[in-house]
């Protein structure tokens, strides 16, 4: 039976490790010289490790930090012994420590990644089993420290939310939040246990679902066997095992394996773009976890046209993964055969159906056989997501559905192709439904609509810019919350004339104040990379654009979240700027500014006169599906020579 | 943005302005120069010369502030910006509404010279 402290903290990280796979903390503090009751010198020098050189003395007061040796993992309890108990200290001394705690993490680099988080996350079946299991963790503590404080910690849409501080230390927990993490402000809520809910943004690592941290306010710890066991109780009855001391080797084998998968798979696909005569490729593959069932491949074809494929196994992770490769060998392997992308597809799909209906799952796949000569492209698909094709002549997007079934559900699958021409500033693009499908915190899609509005900021841009833009569009959309689906593109465009000497830059941003930045400096950038033009005419128009994003954030999304996306095109004359956003509309109304009255001049209302007298012409028009557009064009002066 | 506040004597503040006034950093402008109406400040300097970037939020945040010093006879004297910012004032024509001088020094010369 444990009595000493470091004896109960020590089975406490056992059970804590057992069923979590995290880390422990026993941290506490002491006045200058004196040390905390309750804890003898001698254990203070054996098992507490004093780093003075890490800033660890606050306010006076010098703080002790032992790391008890665990692995590094996504949760963490945090014991916290002080004396006498001055709970806004406690607070206080939990920020410091975390903050510690994830700063020495970041700057770890690699080690962040090398967690065991990924594993955990692949054990839950379901994040609510999880948090309730945290919050019974978080009671026991509570009923067996008396009159301490636990805080728990728990991750709702990708927000730490902390809960549980009582309501008296609520000022003082807002005070160190706002010194030490981002939180939103006003989103306080009083949790129906009388506490409240403060939403912070940590840096957690990706998958972490929480830590209960519990605050000691007396160091002699009145915690004995009899809790222990009952924590062991609950986390198990909260937690799936993760690594049983059976489990251990077989776990690391497979890791070992995982990776080796990775690789096979990452080395599969080209790694690097051929330079095919006359067009401009790009690609990327971001599996939602190691490994996935996406792919995108190039080969050849039987008259010499380039195939163009990407495609998604049914499933995910490693057995997926798996049969992409499969897949990839006979696509390499057909290609060769064929003119016509339907019968490649029909001999895919008959010599892999055995393999397919065996492991009960099918594939999807796109196929574009490109003719860089002619200008043509050749175009089946098996139940595939709707491949897109920009026509630059008609500023407008063409779907292209598929044209047969998916690979697997038929033996004797038959595909058609269609044939359409492939001009100047066209662009061709295959992706995976990850695009689409991407979902915003709120369950909100990307949906083809997002995609059109994409392309349509970024067509005129080089073909890795787009498939970046597009891939950023993403990040902005999900606005935190983890990839759940895999995502491939492969994007061709065609080179245009018009493309000398013009600049494109397409930008995607969140509605946040803090992207105004952001709009300024692209458009100072650009300025930059024009030395021979007046950096008035990009300060002039940056002010202007600032203008309208900042229009977009406080009027169309009312300060919610929300994604602005658009593009800047420099060309010999003009700068013009399209950006669009999905929030409300807005009418917007140049103030008669001549009739300003000096002794009472409007607090506000600057802003549509500035865009007005900034740019040469601007509009916004409200489009269908909620959409709102703004135009804005300078005429770059006559007198520039390019 | 960064802003500084400092207290000269005879009511006179200089409040010293760096680096960005947008949307996102106005509002605090905006707190700092409502902040000098409580201590009856006559003539606040509010010197801009290293702002690089000033929008419509940065301008109605001054114009917010010079209400706010209105109230007890107090003025709001812009000094030393830059060419964004002074083509901002001057298309919203706010450059009648506060005096601008070129530089800091010679705005609180100016004034001490009316004073006498």
């Amino acid at each position: 039976m444990p009595t000493g402290l470091v004896e109960i903290l020590e089975e406490l990280k056992a059970v804590w490790n057992m069923w979590t796979d995290g880390d422990l903390y026993y941290f506490e503090y002491a006045e200058p010289r004196s040390l905390p009751p309750g804890i003898p010198p001698a254990l203070l020098g054996e098992h507490l490790e004093r780093r003075p050189t890490e800033g660890q003395t606050m306010a006076g007061r010098t703080w002790w930090v032992k790391r008890l040796d665990l692995i590094p993992g996504d949760r963490f309890l945090v014991l916290s012994a002080d004396h006498p108990s001055p709970s806004a200290q406690v607070l206080e001394s939990w920020a410091y420590l975390l903050e510690a705690h994830f700063s020495s993490r970041e700057d770890g680099g690699g080690a962040r990644e090398r967690g065991s988080h990924h594993d955990f996350r692949a054990g839950m079946s379901d994040p609510e089993y999880t948090t309730e299991g945290l919050r019974a963790a978080a009671r026991l503590l509570k009923s067996c420290l008396g009159a301490s404080d636990v805080i728990l910690v728990i991750e709702e849409h990708s927000r730490m939310l902390v809960e549980g501080v009582e309501a008296r230390f609520y000022p003082r927990a807002q005070e160190w939040l706002e010194s030490a993490y981002m939180h939103e402000p006003g989103a306080f809520t009083t949790h129906d246990a009388g506490g409240v809910i403060m939403p912070i943004r940590l840096g957690l690592p990706a998958g972490s679902r929480g830590a209960v941290v519990a605050l000691m306010s007396d160091s002699s710890i009145p915690v004995g066997q009899a809790w222990v066991s009952d924590l062991e109780r609950i986390l198990a009855w909260g937690f799936k095992p993760l690594i049983s001391s059976q489990q251990v080797e077989a776990d690391q084998r497979l890791r070992h394996d995982l990776a080796i998968a990775a690789n096979i798979h990452a080395s599969l696909f080209p790694a690097r773009m051929p330079e095919i005569d006359g067009m401009d490729l790009a690609a990327d593959l971001i599996p939602a976890r190691q490994v996935g069932g996406d792919f995108f491949d190039l080969a050849r074809s039987s008259e010499g046209d380039w195939v163009l494929a990407v495609g998604d196994v049914a499933g995910k992770g490693a057995s997926a993964s798996i049969l992409t490769a499969v897949v990839h060998a006979v696509l390499q392997c057909e290609s060769p055969n064929h003119s016509h992308p339907g019968t490649l597809l029909e001999t895919i799909n008959a010599r892999l159906f055995a393999d397919l209906d065996r492991a009960e799952t099918f594939v999807t796949m796109a196929v574009g056989f490109l003719d860089p000569q002619r200008g043509v492209i050749q175009y089946a698909s098996a139940g595939h997501v709707d491949g897109v094709l920009w026509k630059a002549n008609e500023e407008r997007l063409h779907p292209m559905p598929a044209t047969g079934l998916p690979l697997g559900i038929s033996s004797s699958s038959t595909y058609d192709a269609s044939s359409t021409s492939f001009d100047s500033g066209d662009v061709f693009l295959l992706h995976t439904d990850g695009i689409t499908e991407s979902e915003d915190p709120g369950g909100k899609l990307l949906g083809a609509q997002g995609l059109t509005d994409l392309m349509y900021a970024c067509h005129l841009a080089p073909a890795r810019l787009q498939v970046d833009s597009l891939l950023t569009a993403l990040e902005v959309h999900r606005q935190g919350i983890p990839q759940r689906d895999d995502v491939a593109l492969l994007l061709c465009r065609r080179p245009e004339t018009a493309d000398e000497g013009r600049l494109v830059q397409p930008f995607v941003f969140p509605a946040e104040v803090s992207s105004i930045r952001l709009v300024v400096d692209l458009v100072r950038n650009l300025g930059a990379l024009r030395l021979n033009l007046a950096p008035e005419i990009f300060e002039d128009f940056a002010l202007a654009l600032a203008e309208v994003v900042a229009n977009q954030i406080k009027h169309a999304y009312r300060q919610q979240s929300g994604r602005i996306q658009g593009r800047l095109v420099l060309d010999k004359n003009t700068l013009t700027a399209d950006t669009f956003d999905y929030g409300n509309s807005f009418y917007p109304v140049v103030g008669a500014g001549n009739q300003l009255d000096p002794e009472n001049p409007p607090e506000g209302g600057y802003g549509m006169q500035l865009i007005d007298a900034l740019t040469d012409h601007w509009d916004y028009s409200s489009l269908e599906g909620g959409r709102n557009h703004w135009h804005l064009i300078k005429i770059i002066p006559g007198a520039v020579k390019s | 943005m960064k802003i500084e506040v400092k207290h000269l004597d005879e009511g006179k503040a200089v409040v010293t302005v760096s680096g960005r006034v947008d949307a996102e950093t106005a509002p605090e402008l905006k707190t700092r120069l409502k902040d000098l109406a409580q201590y009856r400040i006559l003539q606040a300097f509010i010197d801009i010369a290293e702002v690089d970037f000033i929008d419509s939020s940065g301008l109605s945040a001054m114009v917010s502030g010079l209400k706010a010093l209105r109230k007890h006879g107090g003025a709001l004297i812009l000094c030393g910006p830059q060419p964004q910012a002074l083509k901002a004032l001057r298309l919203t024509l706010l450059d009648r509404v506060f005096p601008i001088y070129p530089t800091l020094e010679e705005a609180v010369e100016q004034a001490s010279h009316h004073a006498r």
